[in-house]
């Protein structure tokens, strides 16, 4: 019996109810906001990437974030097409040695240049070039007359002269015979030509 | 802008006295397909004065004082124009009016030498 009424007595209590929730009103809109009292922990504000083991990991990664930082700066730097960029450039390196030879003292010094280059041109052409080519002409013909192949030969031979004329850059003049300057003619045709079409 | 080669080669061209040096230029220069070479062959032919060069250049159609570009003919007719002896040039103009069969080349001569009477 006595155990029935404590039983009742039990039941006779209010029961809270655990799902019910209470609003509390408030008269400060930013009591939720402020951190007082709910400060984080210390750890919380410790590096970020104190968790990782390797050291160069974080090394890493801000040189990672330098690196695209930077290439973003560039890219918002960027204000005008690239080709725009390299035709200003050029047109500054042509105007400034337009100036330079322009100059009345430089040209003089270029002048003067020219004339030794000339001069240097000269001798090479008609001593030192014109020796070589004949004795490599020569040279050639003798293989060719040994061996016995004529074509080889002397296709060598030409091919040096003219290169060694190239290297040169002999001189177009009128010590040069009509056939020559002809040859030349149209040679110089024929690679005008070319550029035209490789232009196109 | 004429090709600084080509143009070297039409001066010594111009400065040789083979007689062969005018072929080459009828031949490869007033027959270029660029007005400024032709241009430049035209008054090389009358800077050198003799008859076979001023020949080219007055008689021909199509070539020199009758090009068909208006540049070359103005051109090679200035050129004639500064020419200090002009014996020759007007020797091939009468010639020219009298005898060639084509009607524009012989205008075109006969205005040549009315501007030499005036210069």
């Amino acid at each position: 019996m006595a155990k029935i009424q404590k039983i009742e007595l039990n039941l006779g209590q209010k029961i809270a109810n655990p799902f019910k929730t209470t609003r509390k009103s408030t008269t400060n809109p930013f009591k939720y906001n402020d951190f007082e009292g709910n400060t984080l922990d210390v750890a919380a504000f410790a590096d970020v990437f104190s968790g990782a083991s390797d050291k160069n990991f974080s090394k890493l990664k801000m040189i990672t974030s330098s690196v695209m930082g930077s290439m973003t700066k560039l890219r918002n730097s960027i204000t005008e097409p690239i080709v725009n960029f390299v035709n200003r450039v050029k047109e500054g390196i042509s105007s400034t040695w337009n100036n330079t030879i322009h100059n009345e003292g430089l040209k003089n010094i270029t002048e003067k240049l020219q004339t030794t280059g000339d001069k240097i041109g000269d001798i090479l052409n008609y001593d030192i070039g014109k020796g070589l080519s004949d004795s490599l002409s020569g040279l050639g013909k003798t293989i060719s007359d040994k061996m016995n192949i004529t074509g080889i030969g002397e296709d060598l031979s030409t091919k040096w002269a003219a290169l060694i004329g190239k290297i040169h850059g002999r001189k177009i003049s009128s010590d040069m015979t009509v056939a020559e300057l002809k040859d030349l003619w149209i040679k110089e045709n024929e690679l005008i030509s070319n550029s035209v079409k490789e232009a196109a | 802008m004429i090709n600084k080669n080509v143009a070297e080669i039409i001066d010594a061209l111009t400065a040789h006295q083979d007689h062969s040096s005018i072929e080459v230029l009828e031949e490869l220069g007033t027959n270029s397909p660029d007005n400024e070479v032709r241009e430049y062959t035209s008054r090389a032919l009358v800077r050198k004065n003799v008859h076979d060069s001023l020949a080219v250049v007055i008689i021909n159609q199509g070539k020199g004082i009758n090009d068909l570009s208006p540049a070359v003919a103005m051109s090679t007719i200035n050129e004639i124009l500064s020419l200090k002896d002009k014996s020759e040039v007007i020797k091939i103009l009468d010639d020219t009016i009298n005898m060639h069969s084509d009607e524009t080349v012989k205008e075109n001569a006969r205005s040549v030498k009315s501007l030499l009477a005036l210069s």
